[in-house]
């Protein structure tokens, strides 16, 4: 090869990485954003909460030394997770509530999309979890929350706080 | 003096050097090929991308204007019941910008479902989900589906 063909293929070399390259990033940028608008998430914990929280359910309660203390029929959920967290508040202790806690979990899983996980928490504001639903369900670090803080229902100082996470599963 | 019969290589330089340019044209060639190529995909990706997310608009859209017409709900998520037996697709065909679209309630109480719309059998689809409530005597947990269909 002669000499001027050496350097017109280290020419073409250059032509052929530099345009590699070029390829390389106008694909990279018409990729679409892996990240979802994180408003539409808390969009979606909010309906979550809402839908369950005005759900009404016959039968709600919790066990008692001496048997079984039933809520009116047509409970919402809100309000017997304000009166669980009253309850475990001032002792009564979660399995107490394990039956009806179970009912509500059953209610929120079917009502999440298919392939997403939701949890429901009740605290005294400033205080540690007193009720999760499911029972031992691990919320990721990552999730959509929508939260509400209520009244105390007997008067007491500390305001009650109920929240629902929801998070798709495998978290992203 | 090379006698008859001697056979000896001989360089032909413009032989040599149109070899030459025919590699260079060669590279030049599958360089901008590649280029192009990709410019053209990605072009095809930008498009498939804006118009998932018009769809998936639309599917959003149709949603919150089910979930918040005043015409079948009671607020924000709270269907009506009684609202939903004299609905029809016809009714939700301006929320759906005249697409063809689906749109599913499902009473996760009862089992019950309403379905309005008749989609499409094909094209490229989008849906959007959410949670809602059907109110009667009692509030039951709902979930409300809208599948929107495009070119």
């Amino acid at each position: 090869m002669r000499e001027d063909g050496f350097e017109a293929l280290a020419d073409g070399t250059l032509l052929l990485t530099a345009l590699l390259v070029a390829s390389g990033v106008v694909l990279a940028l018409a990729r679409p954003p892996l990240a979802a608008d994180p408003a539409d998430g808390l969009r979606y914990a909010e309906d979550v909460r809402l839908a369950l929280f005005r759900t009404t359910i016959d039968g709600l309660g919790h066990r008692t030394a001496e048997g079984f203390a039933a809520m009116p029929n047509g409970t919402t959920v809100e309000t017997f997770l304000r009166a669980q967290v009253h309850l475990r508040a001032s002792g009564v202790p979660a399995a107490a509530f394990r039956d009806a806690n179970a009912r509500v979990a059953d209610v929120a899983a079917r009502l999440v999309r298919p392939g997403w996980g939701v949890a429901v928490t009740g605290r005294l504001v400033g205080g540690d979890d007193l009720v999760q639903i499911p029972e031992g369900v691990a919320i990721p670090a990552t999730y959509d929350g929508s939260g509400w803080t209520y009244p105390s229902i007997d008067g007491s100082p500390a305001d009650a706080r109920l929240a629902v996470a929801v998070w798709p599963t495998p978290p992203r | 003096m090379p006698g008859p019969g001697d056979r000896r290589p001989v360089r032909d330089d413009g032989g040599a050097a149109a070899l030459d340019d025919m590699a260079l044209l060669a590279v030049a060639v599958l360089a901008f090929s590649l280029f192009f190529a990709s410019l053209a995909g990605a072009h095809v990706m930008r498009e498939q991308t804006a118009r998932g997310e018009r769809l998936q608009g639309a599917a959003d859209a149709l949603l919150r204007a089910f979930v918040d017409d005043p015409r079948w709900t009671a607020g924000h998520g709270r269907i009506l019941r009684e609202g939903l037996v004299g609905l029809s697709a016809t009714d939700l065909l301006g929320a759906a910008s005249g697409r063809p679209f689906r749109l599913t309630v499902w009473d996760l109480a009862t089992g019950e479902r309403w379905a309005f719309g008749d989609g499409a059998t094909g094209g490229d689809r989008r849906t959007a989900t959410t949670a809602a409530n059907l109110v009667s005597a009692s509030v039951d947990p709902a979930r409300v589906t809208a599948t929107v269909w495009g070119p």
